[in-house]
């Protein structure tokens, strides 16, 4: 009687295993979550990632629009760039209408985020355009 | 030397037992039954040729030589372990059918081995009045008695305890050549027996079987318990990675969030360039000009000065064949046109 009985010790290794099962059970259930957790994430990575390139980021956008005004077809063209903060603004003024049909093309072609675009007639058949996209 | 005492020795017990002078004897040495403290319960000793005890509480049992087979050896073996290995080959011989227990333990110079049946014992409480929760530790009679006590221990009129080359046996008087005393009042020895109260149920394969599928059970679980959480340490390791190689937020209600904001963005930016498209691919006429054309807020506007107020609906028509969704107002040759993203 000086030691654990044999019938009891069988018992305490059978609840013994039942509580190992159901820690399995509890591990394998905190593995299938975390697996559809990555594969969310996984998939959520993608399309931020897709609509990122779409979308644009800074240096690309400040690079577009330097070339896009260095171009010959708007070589005489009276342009300012302004930037603040993440929204970038663009003025060209008295553009003919390709230059203008051109410029706007151009402008919405770019993956950005177009806020405000106005463009209006000018004198001398002529037209003012100012667009601010932003990130 | 090997002896199995008593039990096949035909006992004469009548019911008259209790008319012996020893029995006042044996009260006394069971007379510790009503005492129970912590440390100190009385103590009852079982033997075929005694009538039932039934002690109020708990006790401590001493076995007579009746219920177990004992051999003084001496065996060329080092350790205690490795005589237990030995003893079921040792009482093999004598041993009738049935599963037995066996225990030894070291005695000067040589050791003691024993062999009893679980089975056979608690019978023998049962036929005692000893109910197995009263039971706290059972004894060897081997174990309790000591040379240096009173001479004879006698355990009815016909049988008493005695010592015969080391080995405490139960003789018929007569024969008693080395009578030893048995004091149940003294405190007991840390020679304890182990029973196994349902070890019957399954003999020591059958045990050893169990154990196994336990055991294999139990290893199964743990691997596979491992590999799970080899997988999810893996899991973890590919978000920590996956967050850090794309740029993304630590959760992911801000990733969501994020992304719910930027398919947004996507998508009023896809409607406003169809509706500019839409808007500046309006097939106008010579004399008919563009005045204004602009993006605020959600809506796109345009002002087109028109030569002809007909050419409104042409115009409408137009763009309601493709699809848009537009207002419109006419007022004195100009049109304007507004589309909601």
């Amino acid at each position: 009687m000086n030691r654990v009985h044999p019938l009891y010790a069988l018992l305490l290794a059978a609840a013994g295993l039942l509580f190992l099962s159901w820690q399995l059970h509890l591990a394998k259930a905190a593995y299938a979550r975390s697996n559809a957790e990555f594969k969310t994430l996984e998939a959520t990575a993608e399309q931020i990632g897709t609509l990122r390139k779409t979308l644009g980021n800074a240096a690309d956008l400040t690079a577009s629009l330097q070339s896009l005004l260095q171009r010959p077809q708007l070589s005489d063209v009276k342009s300012t760039v302004q930037t603040k903060g993440r929204v970038w603004s663009l003025s060209a003024e008295a553009l003919g209408r390709q230059e203008a049909q051109y410029l706007l093309g151009q402008l919405l072609n770019l993956p950005c985020d177009v806020r405000t675009l106005t463009l209006e007639k000018a004198k001398n058949d002529r037209v003012n355009l100012h667009i601010e996209v932003a990130l | 030397m090997s002896m199995r005492p008593l039990r096949a020795l035909p006992l004469r017990l009548g019911t008259s037992i209790r008319s012996f002078p020893l029995w006042e004897r044996l009260q006394a040495l069971t007379g510790t039954l009503n005492r129970t403290t912590k440390q100190h319960v009385p103590s009852v000793f079982i033997d075929p040729a005694l009538s039932a005890e039934h002690p109020a509480g708990a006790c401590d049992v001493v076995l007579s030589p009746a219920y177990y087979w004992v051999k003084r050896q001496s065996l060329p073996v080092r350790y205690l372990r490795d005589v237990k290995k030995l003893l079921p080959s040792l009482f093999d011989d004598i041993l009738p059918e049935g599963n037995y227990r066996y225990t030894a333990y070291r005695e000067e110079d040589a050791y003691l081995l024993f062999a009893y049946s679980d089975t056979d014992i608690f019978d023998a409480l049962a036929a005692g009045g000893i109910a197995p929760e009263q039971l706290r530790h059972v004894y060897f009679a081997q174990s309790e008695c000591t040379e240096a006590l009173a001479p004879t221990a006698t355990i009815d009129g016909t049988f008493c305890l005695a010592r015969r080359d080391g080995i405490v046996v139960r003789v018929p008087h007569a024969l008693a050549e080395e009578p030893v005393a048995l004091d149940l009042e003294a405190p007991r020895s840390k020679r304890r027996v182990a029973l196994s109260r349902y070890g019957a149920i399954a003999d020591t394969r059958e045990w050893t079987l169990l154990w196994s599928i336990l055991l294999l059970g139990a290893l199964l679980v743990g691997i596979e318990w491992y590999q799970v959480r080899q997988k999810r340490l893996e899991t973890e390791q590919a978000v920590r990675t996956l967050i850090a190689e794309r740029d993304l937020k630590p959760t992911m209600m801000q990733n969501e969030t994020i992304l719910q904001n930027m398919t947004e963005r996507h998508l009023r930016q896809e409607r406003l360039r169809e509706s500019l498209a839409l808007l500046l691919t309006l097939p106008l006429r010579r004399n008919e000009t563009l005045l204004r054309y602009g993006v605020s807020q959600n809506r796109v506007q345009a002002v087109v000065r028109l030569s002809d107020p007909a050419r409104v609906k042409s115009l409408t028509d137009l763009l309601r064949r493709k699809g848009a969704a537009f207002s419109h107002r006419y007022d004195k040759g100009t049109l304007t046109l507004e589309m909601e993203l």
